[in-house]
């Protein structure tokens, strides 16, 4: 029996080519497994997940001082950003591929930002992950990506902001939407908010 | 002459071919199936695996030419950074059409006077350019884009880098965090 080099596809020497079907039979074996394998690959690729969670309008009302970050959603004034974890807040990738990931937030307030007056919103992905610490092996929680986002400061009504980000440990990843309250504080409606993360693929390693 | 099945040339053995061809029938039937799933691995291996990297600012620093000096490599997947050769860009490893996107912060926070910070994620060849002005108020000091582009050969000329440029054309004298992505995300059309 000789195989192909590649994909290792048996097919006969002449010398045994007198037991041909058998031959022939380990060959086309040996192909329907190959090729279930790709269909396993493919499957894979169609099934990428897609993640996006709502909030509910008219419901949620936010409320923060000035200059302070809050959970969307999420009524509880936060006294320093990153102390919360509340699951109710947050997209939670335990079910989920480690991977490469972008994500999103949206959010849509009640009132509106005022004109020049530095009523300004900003809306925050934070994702945290956990990873292993480059040369030093250690395994630490880590905070993606924060302090960042857009604004709503000229008398729009809404805050958007995405990003890529890899995932690189699952059951001890999420990510949560959080907003910044400008220097007017200020009790906000929702009108419209969420937030949504799409798999893009495998990691290097 | 041996039959070739008609989309994907398969060779087969036909009743009219001689016996003692078989042996070899089978080996050409055998390498033609083993080159055609090698195609199919690659197309399902980049797509299990795109090609794809992301860079960050961790260390606040200066723009250099308005450029954003990077100092970590999150991700790679195909070899398209070399912080130590080029802090500032990220090299496609293939013709196709590519996205990037840039998100910047500053440490020095704006003084409500309207200040602006302008974030651009640049193809450096054959751009489709975009950029996005935002104002700069108290605590406020952060600003993103996304951009598109077609990437025709893979020489140094083609890269992706990213600028961050402050009200009246200045220097950002501190970029506080920063990240940069690209992501091939299709052949060209």
């Amino acid at each position: 029996m000789e195989y192909t080099s590649s994909q290792s596809l048996p097919y006969p020497e002449p010398e045994d080519f007198a037991n041909g079907s058998q031959q022939l039979k380990m060959l086309a074996e040996a192909i329907d497994l190959r090729l279930s394998i790709l269909d396993l690959g493919y499957d894979a690729i169609l099934a990428r997940p897609v993640v996006l969670k709502t909030v509910t309008p008219g419901v949620q009302t936010i409320s923060a001082s000035i200059n302070t970050t809050v959970n969307i959603p999420n009524t509880t004034f936060q006294s320093s950003e990153f102390t919360a974890q509340s699951s109710s807040t947050s997209i939670d990738f335990s079910s989920y591929p480690a991977g490469i990931w972008m994500g999103g937030v949206y959010l849509g307030t009640n009132p509106v930002g005022a004109v020049n007056t530095g009523n300004h919103r900003n809306v925050t992905l934070r994702v945290v992950d956990r990873r292993i610490q480059p040369g030093t092996g250690v395994s630490v929680y880590e905070e993606l990506w924060d302090e960042s986002g857009c604004q709503s400061n000229t008398g729009g009504d809404f805050t958007t902001f995405s990003q890529t980000f890899e995932i690189h440990d699952p059951d001890n990843a999420f990510i949560q939407m959080r907003l910044h309250h400008g220097n007017v504080s200020s009790a906000l409606s929702v009108t419209a908010g969420f937030v949504w993360a799409l798999y893009i693929g495998e990691l290097a390693n | 002459m041996v039959a070739v099945t008609a989309t994907w040339e398969i060779p087969y053995a036909q009743s009219i071919d001689p016996f003692c061809d078989g042996p070899e029938i089978t080996q050409a039937l055998a390498e033609r199936v083993d080159a055609l799933l090698d195609t199919q691995d690659a197309a399902l291996g980049l797509l299990q695996r795109p090609q794809y990297a992301s860079i960050s600012v961790t260390t606040p620093a200066p723009t250099e030419s308005f450029r954003i000096r990077y100092d970590t490599t999150d991700e790679d997947t195909a070899n398209l950074v070399d912080l130590a050769l080029d802090p500032f860009s990220i090299y496609p490893d293939s013709v196709g059409l590519w996205l990037n996107g840039i998100h910047a912060a500053t440490s020095t926070l704006g003084l409500g006077t309207n200040e602006t910070w302008e974030a651009v994620a640049t193809f450096s060849a054959n751009t489709i350019y975009a950029g996005q002005t935002i104002r700069e108020e108290l605590n406020v000091r952060s600003v993103g884009a996304f951009s598109a582009g077609q990437i025709f050969d893979t020489t140094d000329s083609y890269r992706m880098d990213s600028n961050l440029v402050g009200s009246g054309g200045l220097l950002v004298s501190d970029v506080y965090k920063a990240r940069f992505w690209a992501w091939r995300y299709s052949d060209l059309p």
